[in-house]
């Protein structure tokens, strides 16, 4: 039991530690500063709005994505191997394995994202208008991240079409 | 933090009377003999309040499993996809629905050319269905659509993805 605590209670700790050495390492201009101040409770709500959208386009594109690969990559693929295109059927299979891992970079970084908006959607920003910056900042970060995630899953989908339009040439 | 330490104890106090009920009730009919630790002053106070007790382990069982519950939907981050919280009434009409019998592609069978054409228009379709979707774009976030000011800030460098 005391174990058990001591272990929640450490890991509380790294978590806290970990966050206030993210957010100490962006710096603000004091007139930025009051500016946000002045301007941070518009801003909330902008970025509740966002939060929001945001929601409804994650699943959406989360569903397409995962459709896309388990109704028409992977039986492909399977497919590729049942007819012994072994060549073929190894190019598909390693552009899936990139998809889907990059499919999980995806998700990862967009509960990231999610994780700082709503510490910015929380925080007093009032009395605390750096904290809340330097949230807004971290989800800017994750946000450009998810924007080159949903590139590069829209160039892996590409490379698999091609590769499929390769493979019907051999046929 | 005192409290839920104050509970987890209330809680493993409560589990440890379960395990002397049952205790008791073995050694009651004779089967079996198992002697715990004072269960010779709880048991009848458990057997006087039958009833209660069971409600009360009944309470805390189910309270240990919704704990159990919220924690792993919180954890594995299903609550981020949850759009039935309360404030997404909006967005859930957004939400377009899964074509499940739709497009499916069978893993068994001949390849062959004809075959090949109809997976790349079924392949392009659903590819393109992802363009009516926004692309996360980085912009929405700079100071000036978040009414901060006009001049936005240079995007940070994208973090190391692990593959």
């Amino acid at each position: 039991m005391r174990i058990f605590l001591s272990g929640i209670i450490i890991s509380l700790s790294l978590a806290i530690s970990h966050s206030v050495a993210a957010a100490e390492q962006v710096e603000i201009e004091p007139q930025k500063l009051a500016d946000i101040k002045v301007n941070c409770v518009g801003m909330q709500v902008v970025l509740q709005k966002i939060q929001y959208n945001d929601a409804a386009n994650r699943v959406n594109r989360g569903q397409a994505y995962e459709s896309l690969v388990t109704r028409m990559m992977i039986p492909m693929n399977g497919r590729t191997a049942v007819n012994g295109l072994s060549s073929s059927t190894a190019v598909l299979a390693g552009i899936t394995t990139r998809y889907q891992q990059k499919l999980d970079s995806f998700k990862n970084d967009y509960e990231k994202y999610d994780n700082s908006l709503t510490s910015a959607l929380r925080i007093k920003c009032q009395q605390k208008p750096a904290d809340f910056y330097k949230n807004i900042v971290d989800a800017r970060k994750y946000r450009h991240n998810i924007a080159n995630d949903v590139m590069e899953l829209e160039q892996l989908i590409e490379d698999y079409y091609q590769a499929v339009i390769k493979l019907k040439s051999e046929l | 933090m005192k409290k839920s330490i104050y509970y987890l104890k209330k809680a493993s106090n409560i589990g440890l009377l379960l395990l002397r009920n049952i205790a008791f009730k073995i050694k009651e009919q004779k089967k079996v003999l198992i002697k715990l630790p004072g269960s010779r002053k709880v048991a009848p106070l458990i057997v006087r309040y039958r009833l209660l007790f069971s409600i009360g382990s009944a309470i805390v069982v189910c309270l240990l499993l919704t704990v159990f519950s919220v924690s792993l939907y919180v954890i594995t981050g299903t609550s981020k996809l949850d759009l039935s919280r309360p404030g997404y009434e909006e967005v859930r009409k957004k939400v377009t629905r899964a074509t499940v019998n739709e497009s499916a592609f069978g893993s068994n069978g001949p390849l062959n050319a004809k075959i090949v054409n109809d997976y790349l228009k079924k392949y392009k379709k659903q590819s393109q269905d992802l363009s009516k979707y926004d692309n996360f774009d980085p912009k929405l976030l700079d100071d000036a659509p978040l009414g901060l000011s006009s001049d936005p800030l240079p995007l940070p460098e994208p973090e190391a993805t692990s593959p």
